[in-house]
């Protein structure tokens, strides 16, 4: 079923359930998944009906709609008020809008809104189509909200609440029977179709129609390429195929290719279909290509620039909580103790590297890198950090000399340090204990890749310490 | 997806090269996939080369009469024969048949299909065979090319004996050809050897000095079929004695079905020979022919690898795709050839065939039913052909599809449809009504082309006017906006009519809850009594309605219960500007308190009754010290005012819930409203929202003079009873509903878009409309429709996440340990790909870096297909959805179901662990 067909038969059915004169329900569902046209299409349709029945001259047939969106609200209250205050609008309505705190009172200032058709006689005419745009992404949403909305309409007769969702639950509007409209991903021909309507910029000196072919196959070789795997709404495969064709079109630009063979331009352009950072959401996007490399060397290197700008020993306190949170305590003894330091050497700390071959066995091990961070005792901690300390270097350090002891109010300071900058997690209750406590739980919140680079930078090879 | 889809394998694109292009493919020695290209490749090339000889004859009738007498010994001789496969045919082949010896091969086909093509007699055909091979011998064994060899002595040794044996020369080059197509077959070594003559066993075994072939195998393999042998042998020959009477072909035909694959190389023979009659023709016969192929492996074959569905499958389809051919044969005779090739060659062949037909009917008969038993075991059994064109090409955009009642099997394009149907296909002869053409616009547009149904419209007056009535009064009621009446609930609501009539009459304090399933009409039965009741008494009650739902504390619903009641009894307005909920329940209680009770001079206050109605009465229960319940239940109890308390709820518990005091004060009246029990209880229901009376008319307004109301409205009725009694697929849905949620709404829903694109010009309303699923108003079965939509890096990764599922034996897995099975995963496929030699395709194999990969981990999140599991992880501030513990919401086994377009790496993902 290709989309178009897919969307006329969308549009048909929505409008037949919402006009009046053929099957107004009282709850329409439309789902899909996201980017698949359901609130341009829904919008379009309502438009369409609207301006139908005023031009009708059929005074009964009059139909207003709204449109709320959920993600434009920041709590109930405030979608509740702007549903409110846009009923107000899309009625013309003069004086002023109560407060609106609950759906209980919504119900009470929609019937005052349209108060005076609902006590007409032929108050059934006129129809006010509700649409909740995301309604199942509202914010500190309450249990209630949805099937509360839902019986808006059978409070008040003639609303018609269309809601627009991305994958409805099973009865989530608890009442039975609501009709409920799919909209199906888009395929490739169709996206290509919809981009194939975009007009590039910049265009190519050879005019508008080369730019169009050019255009066209550029927007095919994206999807192959990255699109496909990643991101294969229609948004972001617009936004990424708009970001990528000012580089893309460079070279031709500066006129160093012509733009007639295609396949040229784009093995002058394979790095770009190749790097996946354009998929990463950024904001430097818009610089030129080195200046956006170099950008995101500097962001992975972010952390390693902490690491680097943390003092010493705050440094082998990460490195410490590090152990701490992925070592099984009882392997301590192992690692840590001064009598094992020659097993360990021995061993070589290779543990990382010798995994067992995968796949073979059935149930596999879960590799405890894998699980996360886990809390530990900060003595524990502080244990760790001493057995290490006996290892590292002195490279980095700056007050030479000077020997700090367990619990010293350096190492309190750089423990509580490192908590506020959020590199360590503290577990529990915020206000349980004192938080320099022996006992108070801490949890790592830095990678490997971090760490082993802090590691190293104070001369500790983490690898070393690590059970795995 | 219910649509079965079968795409041909590749190497059957390779066949048709090859037909053109013999010397191209068959090179490559590959595993699994060898055997089949192998042996169609070569009972092809056979047919072939047995065509260009036998056109050279103009031979070939009805060599197909003996074939039957030989089958049961087949059959034993097979199974045999695949016994022994495991011992000795497999390596045997590998090393001699399979790769080395196709180029020799063909190259020597190409010799012999030059010469006699060209209309050169078959003895110089034969010749040039037997020079070739005599040369073929001697260079073989001085260049040691021992492979090729074999070949050689094989097809010289059948030659000879043939030769011995057979007057005819047609047989003989119908045996060559047999020799030459089995020498191409894997799976058809053992049959071979046995159908050899010892002699030329012993050739093969002599000539070889491969240092690659072990002696011991020959050995065995001598040893194993020299009983065999000696008794097929004898039965050869006897064969060819009663050949030598009646017809010569015969033998042939007997000979081949004493080899594995006789069935179709028989049905083929025939053709073959029928056809054999010009080049060209036998080509592109030989490039049709596996459709027979598909076509009638269907039996129970003594099958190898296959897996029982397929088994079930064919076998369901055998008898149609026979059929069909018939029928088709016949109607094809006339039509002339067209340009396109394929079709001209098919049409040829059948014209052919059905010339022939009269000529031997009988020997045509006895052919079939041994395409029904086909000996070829697995290497076909899994093509599907078209049942109109024979082809077994399942392209995309002309799929094949087979029927979901009887399997049978069309060309998208043959079928006459665009694209492949949605959900269960079925053919016109499974097709409940025959009408599937403009069934979209149907639906679309209410425009159908007037069908033949347009005759049985009775002659009504304004007939369209009648219609649109009807429409608005069915439609109303379908989408809820009017009530339908209550059937089946009788009882119930004699109670319930009771208790508030009590209330409105005797000043009865009464309560009462009414529990039934949503959907069950609890609200339909309390709105139909408070109706009725009010026809007569409407002055002498108030009603409040509250909602669960929207009235979520006491406070709100005190104030909407004061607001509804200040609104009926025009009570001053300013109590609702008093925010005080003390306040606004004292002088709640105060006026529904009876006025004795308070003072003498508050007189204005009328003991009117009031019937709240609660719904979601189950949530109120909820509300902090249930304040609310226990001063309306209090009040009700202690007759100081004539309320009744009506709760609706679905909860059957519902009791439990209240705290003592508020259940003590309850009077513990229930009204259970059951959905209905049967079918036909059902429909009384259903039927409710789809009939309308003659008063109905009248009361919605519509003027009930127009002449012929009457009429309309009795042939609806007709109509729709017609559709509940003889309507299978009106029944069906109303079978579903009933069966899977007894659902009154949901069915009604259903119903909208039928009725709503009713015309005049459309009328008999038919199940069809109401089946077809072009567009559906129901809410999805499952969320796995999601799954369709997602980019293949979030597939890659919700099936790496359902795989941990099996394969950790957790429920549970973050995104560090999907994405470390991803990888592993993907990278794995890298590796295979490239070492098998196939180019990797770009991107499929890429690992995704963490970052993109945690943005569709994020998207599945969303999606929910991926569900928080509550634990683990700790808190979620710190960690996002990175870093949190989830369960993934789908299994593996239905991803891969729910996909239409899965690719085969991911597919063997969600298969194998």
């Amino acid at each position: 079923m290709s989309k178009s067909t897919d969307s006329v038969i969308g549009n048909i059915t929505l409008s037949l359930l919402l006009q009046l004169r053929a099957a107004p329900a009282k709850n329409i569902v439309i789902y899909g998944l996201e980017a698949t046209g359901k609130s341009a299409i829904a919008k379009a349709v309502l438009e369409g009906l609207s301006s139908n029945t005023t031009s009708n001259d059929e005074p009964n047939g009059e139909l207003r709609y709204v449109i709320v969106r959920s993600a434009e609200c920041i709590g109930v209250r405030h979608l509740l008020e702007q549903i409110v205050g846009a009923v107000a609008k899309a009625l013309d309505w003069k004086g002023s809008v109560g407060r609106c705190e609950n759906i209980s009172q919504l119900v009470v200032e929609l019937e005052r809104l349209l108060g005076q058709r609902t006590s007409d006689t032929e108050g059934q005419g006129r129809r006010l189509v509700l649409v909740f745009d995301g309604i199942d992404h509202q914010r500190d949403a309450p249990p209630t909200l949805l099937p509360g909305l839902a019986r808006l309409s059978e409070v008040i007769p003639n609303i018609t609440s269309l809601f627009i969702v991305t994958a409805p639950r099973p009865n989530f509007l608890h009442s039975p029977g609501a009709p409920q409209i799919q909209f199906q991903a888009y395929n490739k021909d169709e996206l290509l179709k919809i981009l194939a309507l975009l007009e590039p910029q910049p265009q190519l000196p050879g005019g508008a129609k080369e730019t169009k072919d050019m255009w066209n196959r550029f927007c095919s070789a994206v999807w192959d390429s990255l699109s496909k795997h990643s991101g294969r709404d229609l948004v972001s495969f617009r936004t990424l195929c708009l970001r990528l064709w000012p580089k893309f079109v460079a070279p031709i630009l500066d006129g160093s290719l012509a733009a007639t063979p295609f396949g040229r331009v784009m093995n002058a352009n394979r790095p770009l279909f190749q790097n996946d950072e354009t998929l990463v959401p950024g904001i430097s996007y818009g610089a030129p290509k080195i200046a956006a490399s170099s950008a995101q060397t500097q962001s992975t290197n972010k952390h390693h620039g902490i690491g680097t700008q943390l003092p010493y020993y705050s440094r082998l306190l990460l490195v410490a909580a590090y152990l701490a949170s992925f070592n099984p305590p009882r392997t301590d003894q192992l690692f840590f103790m001064k009598s094992a330091a020659a097993k360990r050497r021995k061993k070589g700390g290779g543990t990382a590297l010798t995994k067992g071959r995968p796949g073979v066995t059935k149930h596999r091990k879960i590799s405890r890198k894998l699980l996360g961070p886990q809390a530990f005792i900060l003595e524990r901690m502080l244990a760790i950090f001493h057995a290490i300390k006996e290892d590292a270097d002195d490279r980095g350090r700056r007050g030479t000399g000077r020997e700090v002891t367990a619990g010293s109010a350096d190492i309190q300071m750089a423990i509580a340090t490192l908590a506020s900058l959020r590199l360590l997690v503290r577990m529990g209750a915020a206000n349980a204990a004192d938080a320099l406590d022996g006992g108070s739980k801490y949890r790592v919140a830095v990678g490997w890749d971090v760490v082993r680079g802090i590691a190293r930078s104070v001369g500790v090879e983490a690898e070393d310490y690590l059970a795995e | 997806m219910s649509t079965r889809k079968r795409g041909r394998p590749s190497l059957n694109a390779n066949n048709d090269e090859d037909e053109l292009s013999p010397a191209k493919s068959n090179s490559a020695p590959l595993s699994a996939v060898k055997k089949r290209k192998l042996n169609t490749y070569g009972s092809k090339r056979g047919s072939n080369l047995f065509g260009t000889l036998a056109s050279a004859l103009g031979f070939g009738r009805s060599e197909k009469e003996n074939v039957g007498g030989t089958e049961e010994k087949d059959e034993l001789a097979q199974e045999e024969g695949e016994k022994d496969e495991d011992i000795w045919a497999v390596p045997d082949d590998d090393n001699d048949d399979d790769g080395n010896e196709a180029t020799p091969k063909i190259r020597k086909r190409e010799e012999q299909r030059a010469t006699p093509g060209k209309g050169a007699s078959m003895s110089h055909g034969r010749r040039m065979n037997g020079s070739a091979k005599s040369e073929n011998i001697g260079s073989a064994k001085t260049s040691g090319k021992d492979v090729y060899e074999v070949d050689s002595t094989d097809e010289d040794a059948s030659l000879s004996t043939r030769v011995a044996q057979t007057s005819n020369g047609k047989r003989a080059t119908q045996r060559l050809k047999a020799r030459v197509g089995d020498d191409d077959l894997d799976s058809d070594a053992p049959k071979r050897a046995r159908g050899r003559p010892p002699k030329q066993l012993k050739i093969v075994s002599s000539s070889k000095k491969s240092p690659g072939t072990p002696r011991k195998r020959d050995i065995l393999k001598k040893a194993k079929n020299l009983s065999r042998e000696a008794a097929f042998q004898a039965m050869v020959e006897a064969g060819q004695r009663a050949a030598e009477e009646s017809d010569g072909a015969q033998t042939t035909t007997r000979r081949r079905s004493g080899r594995s694959n006789a069935e179709v190389e028989a049905h083929e023979d025939i053709e073959d020979s029928i056809e054999g009659k010009d080049d060209a023709e036998a080509a592109v016969i030989a490039k049709g022919r596996p459709s027979k192929d598909g076509l009638e492996p269907l039996k129970d074959v003594p099958k190898g690898i296959l897996t029982p569905t397929k088994h079930r499958a064919l076998k369901a389809r055998k008898s149609v795709a026979f059929e069909a051919l018939n029928g088709i044969d016949l109607g094809f005779k006339d039509v002339p050839d067209s340009a396109n090739k394929t079709t001209k060659s098919k049409q040829s062949r059948k014209s052919h065939e059905s010339s022939t037909t009269t000529t031997s009917t009988k020997a045509r008969k006895q052919v079939k039913p041994v395409g029904d038993i086909p000996q070829q075991g697995t290497e076909l059994a899994d093509d599907i052909a078209c049942a109109f064109c024979k082809g077994l090409d399942s392209d995309k955009g002309n799929e094949i599809i087979l029927c979901e009642s009887c399997d049978f099997a069309i060309h998208l394009k043959c079928y006459g449809l665009s694209q492949v149907p949605k959900g269960d296909w079925l053919c016109r002869d499974c097709e409940p009504n025959l009408e599937n053409d403009g069934l979209l616009a149907t639906e679309v547009d209410g425009d159908v082309a007037l069908g033949e149904e347009f005759d049985n419209l009775p002659e009504i007056e304004g007939l369209d006017d009648h219609l649109r009535h009807m429409q608005r009064i069915l439609l109303d009621r379908l989408t809820g906006q009017k009530r339908i009446k209550l059937r089946g609930h009788d009882e119930e609501m004699r109670k319930v009519f009771q208790v508030v009539e009590q209330t409105v009459l005797a000043g009865e304090g009464n309560s009462m809850l009414v529990i039934g399933a949503r959907g069950s009409g609890k609200t339909t039965l309390v709105e139909s009594v408070i109706s009725d009741l009010s026809t007569d008494h409407r002055e002498n009650f108030h009603v409040v309605r509250l909602n669960g739902f929207i009235h979520t504390d006491d406070k709100l619903a005190l104030k909407e219960i004061w607001r509804q009641l200040g609104r009926e009894m025009d009570a001053e307005d300013e109590m609702t500007g008093k925010a005080n909920h003390a306040d606004t329940l004292a002088s709640l209680l105060a006026l529904l308190s009876h006025p004795s009770e308070i003072s003498e001079d508050q007189a204005n206050q009328t003991a009117k009754s009031v019937v709240f109605v609660l719904d979601e009465f189950d949530l109120f229960t909820t509300h902090p010290r249930q304040t609310l319940l226990y001063n309306l239940f209090d009040i009700a109890q202690a007759r100081k005012a004539p309320i009744v308390v009506l709760g609706l709820t679905t909860r059957i518990d519902v009791v439990e819930t209240l705290e003592k005091r508020v259940k003590s004060r309850f009077s513990h009246r229930y009204v259970h409203l059951s959905l209905p029990r049967s079918l036909p209880a059902f429909w009384e229901i259903c039927k409710e929202g789809l009939l309308v009376e003659t008063e109905d008319l009248e009361k919605e307004g519509f003027d009930d003079g127009i002449t012929g109301e009457d009429e309309f409205v009795s042939f609806w009725r007709s109509s729709i009873e017609e559709l509940y009694n003889n309507d299978a697929a009106f029944k069906h849905q109303l079978q579903s509903q009933f069966y899977r949620s007894k659902s009154v709404p949901a069915f009604f829903t259903s119903c909208i878009l039928p009725i709503a694109n009713l015309s005049a010009r459309n009328l008999p309303l038919t199940g069809r409309k109401f089946t077809s699923s072009v567009i559906s108003v129901s809410p999805p079965d499952s969320k796995l429709h999601i799954i369709q939509g997602l980019s293949e890096l979030e597939l890659s990764l919700l099936i790496a996440a359902a795989r941990l599922d099996i394969i950790l034996d957790t429920d549970t897995c973050n995104f560090a340990m999907a994405y470390d099975e991803y990888s592993s995963l993907t990278s794995r496929h890298k590796i295979q790909t490239s070492s098998a030699g196939v180019t990797a395709l770009g991107s499929s194999a890429k690992v995704w870096s963490k970052v993109v990969a945690i943005g569709a981990w994020e998207q599945l999140a969303d999606y929910e297909l991926l569900v928080p599991a509550g634990f683990g992880g700790g808190s979620t501030r710190d960690s996002g959805a990175g870093g949190r513990m989830w369960k993934v919401d789908v299994g593996l086994e239905e991803i891969a179901g729910s996909v239409e377009s899965l690719s085969g790496v991911m597919a063997k993902w969600c298969r194998e662990i």
